[in-house]
């Protein structure tokens, strides 16, 4: 190493020294084209070009995330109050149709159900298909569609829907109250069968 | 024409500016401080060109502009760039021959510093600024500007004795 530039470094030059040295480290430069020079225009369309990019990475980004977002909702639907009734109660919606349909038609009618109306679909159709369904499975998901409708509509709506359902179950009742008949009809007809019986034998 | 304290007002004034220069071009802070000192200290070595009638702080900014694409330009062909640097610097050592050979040893170590102290360095050892100077520029405190400069020295030392070594 140069003695100078040795002195240098140990911190041991004169002013002297040190502006000699500084002649012979500087390097003259282009004053000229700093002066001169202008890159404005290289510098505004690299900056444009930097924004454009990002604006497009954030678009991206935003199209990822909404495309991520609606894939998990087709993949996942969110389970309603009706559809948790279905998974908990059924196996088989296609036999809820028709009990249903037999309970509470789409029209309101104080006569006798004499063919099964279907029901037009209002809310979310339950997808599953369970193996077995009963009468009383349907009731409650019909009852669960009620209460949810019912909380979405307007009070003369709600009129509408509350005298449906006093109907409806009065029609049930009606119903039910047939059956019973039915039934205690057929076990009286079946004792008055085993009392023909008993005195055919008995005049044998 | 710029006096020295006309220069140290102006740099004050002219810092942020130059800073947003360099933000808005690179969106980094580190970045635009290398391109506000360097403007600045650019501003320095032409002070005595600088009419202060005519736009300075127009100046600077366009300076500022020009050292961003510069800076952009040299990352876009890095290696490139070294390359023709290291040829044009044998190139003018060879044909001044006033240089010699520990001189030329000194710039490469010098070159192998950080780029704050780097300029630092040449600020002080080159341009000889005085650290008032240094400290309008850059905007750190005269304290630190002699640590740094400290700091260095040592480190141009080791590169030094490392390269005798070899």
């Amino acid at each position: 190493m140069n003695d100078l530039i040795d002195k240098f470094l140990n911190e041991q030059t004169t002013p002297v020294e040190e502006h000699r040295l500084a002649n012979m480290l500087r390097q003259e430069p282009d004053i000229d084209a700093w002066i001169e020079e202008d890159e404005t225009d290289t510098y505004e369309r690299i900056v444009s070009q930097r924004h454009r990019r990002r604006l497009v990475r954030w678009a991206a980004a935003a199209i990822l995330v909404m495309a991520v977002v609606a894939g998990a909702t087709l993949l996942w639907p969110q389970d309603t109050a009706e559809s948790t009734v279905a998974k908990v109660n059924h196996t088989n919606p296609a036999d809820e149709e028709p009990a249903t349909a037999a309970i509470m038609p789409d029209t309101v009618h104080d006569a006798e159900p004499q063919q099964p109306v279907r029901m037009t679909k209002t809310t979310t159709p339950v997808k599953e298909k369970p193996s077995q369904v009963k009468t009383v499975d349907s009731l409650q998901i019909y009852i669960a569609r009620l209460e949810k409708e019912l909380d979405e509509v307007s009070d003369s709506d709600y009129a509408t829907q509350a005298e449906q359902i006093i109907k409806a179950d009065a029609r049930l009742q009606r119903l039910v109250q047939r059956i019973m008949i039915g039934e205690i009809n057929k076990g009286e007809q079946s004792a008055e069968v085993v009392d023909t019986k008993e005195k055919k034998e008995e005049g044998l | 024409m710029m006096t020295v304290s006309d220069f140290e007002h102006i740099a004050i004034k002219l810092r942020p500016r130059l800073l947003d220069v360099g933000r808005r071009f690179f969106g980094d802070n580190d970045m635009a401080e290398d391109i506000a000192q360097e403007t600045l200290m650019r501003l320095w070595v032409i002070r005595q060109r600088i009419d202060t009638r005519i736009g300075t702080e127009a100046l600077a900014m366009k300076m500022a502009r020009n050292l961003c694409v510069s800076e952009w330009r040299q990352r876009q062909k890095l290696q490139i760039v070294e390359i023709q640097q290291e040829t044009a610097e044998s190139k003018q050592v060879d044909s001044q021959m006033v240089t010699d050979e520990s001189i030329l040893q000194l710039r490469r170590a010098v070159a192998q510093l950080k780029p704050a102290e780097r300029r630092l360095f040449r600020m002080r050892y080159e341009l000889e600024m005085d650290i008032a100077e240094i400290n309008a520029v850059t905007g750190i405190t005269p304290r630190s500007i002699s640590v740094m400069l400290s700091v260095s020295k040592r480190k141009l030392k080791e590169i030094l004795m490392t390269k005798g070594d070899r």
